[in-house]
């Protein structure tokens, strides 16, 4: 009876060693238009990441609507008229990271990660394949990267009298904490 | 002839600094604003089951009173996560900037009372994150 007691103890502390879904919902998204006439940054700290570790599905989830911007004008025309995001509420990706196998969650180190998934922004999904660098350290993930989108892909449509002011093509940058979650 | 000159150059110097204050007009601050509703963390996850009430609060100053579950602090950025520590859903409030300082010292476990706009929620079914209320622009609610 005893050694079962034991054996159980030993298995419960195994599962939380070995923890294999990874969250936080104060992840960071930051929106970056460079152009001509005017540099534009949004800023996300409310944006949602979900890792697997055992199978490499990452998701993330980014509600339009929380972006900041230092500018009050900014921020109405990146919600009204160029994300629309009354009619489109958020971005998505839905994804895996390919090379899991080279990747020992279990021990602190810096990795990249290669990544490939389908993101969605302002209602058009499109496969996309990314870098993205995971350092793990005390029995948690930070997740960074740096990829470039362009408008046109989405359907993200520039007017003309403002089209020196907006990048065709904007950065999006992303960096989040993933703790281990049940 | 000069004084309709300077007439006009007064005229484009008010009409500049109006345009001017419109393109460059920071984001508003609410933390001098009283909040339109008021809610404990619970009452305010508990409306994630009609949405219909949390729609209604959508681009609405509220005040929310819970337990900080988690917070991510930076330099210039602070954001706070309330909830029970033993669920998923959670409220998540994005400090502004400019009131970084009455949040300075707190910690997780702690009771605080923050207002900011309410901007998104998700009742989550797929990613396993539970249920998410998103607040912006907050300060503590004095």
């Amino acid at each position: 009876m005893k050694k079962i007691l034991f054996l159980l103890l030993v298995a419960s502390f195994a599962g939380q060693l070995q923890a294999q879904r990874y969250m936080t919902k104060t992840g960071t998204a930051v929106f970056t238009s460079k152009a001509t006439l005017e540099t534009i940054e949004g800023t996300n700290k409310a944006s949602a990441f979900v890792l697997d570790t055992k199978n490499g599905a990452l998701n993330a989830l980014i509600k339009i609507k929380s972006f900041v911007f230092d500018k009050q004008l900014m921020q109405e025309h990146f919600n009204e008229n160029y994300m629309e995001s009354n009619k489109f509420p958020e971005a998505k990706f839905k994804g895996n990271i390919k090379n899991t196998s080279q990747i020992n969650f279990t021990k602190d180190g810096e990795y990249q990660a290669d990544i490939v998934g389908q993101l969605t922004i302002h209602g058009v999904t499109k496969n996309i394949t990314e870098k993205a660098r995971l350092i793990i350290k005390n029995g948690k993930i930070t997740l960074s990267g740096s990829f470039s989108v362009l408008l046109s892909d989405y359907e993200i449509k520039i007017p003309g009298a403002v089209k020196d002011k907006i990048a065709k093509s904007v950065k999006i940058d992303i960096d989040a904490l993933l703790s281990p979650t049940n | 002839m000069k004084k309709i000159i300077l007439i006009l150059l007064a005229l484009a110097l008010v009409a500049g600094i109006v345009v001017y204050k419109f393109v460059f007009k920071a984001s508003e601050d609410f933390a001098g604003q009283k909040p339109s509703a008021s809610f404990t963390m619970q009452e305010l996850l508990d409306k994630t089951s009609d949405t219909t009430s949390l729609n209604a609060l959508k681009n609405t100053l509220i005040s929310v009173r819970g337990t900080i579950k988690n917070f991510s602090k930076e330099k210039d950025a602070l954001t706070i996560e309330l909830g029970d520590t033993m669920e998923m859903n959670s409220i998540v409030c994005q400090v502004d900037q400019r009131h970084l300082s009455d949040l300075n010292t707190i910690q997780n476990n702690q009771e605080v009372d923050i207002k900011g706009l309410l901007t998104a929620y998700t009742i989550d079914d797929e990613m396993g994150l539970g249920n998410t209320i998103e607040l912006k622009s907050c300060s503590l609610n004095k």
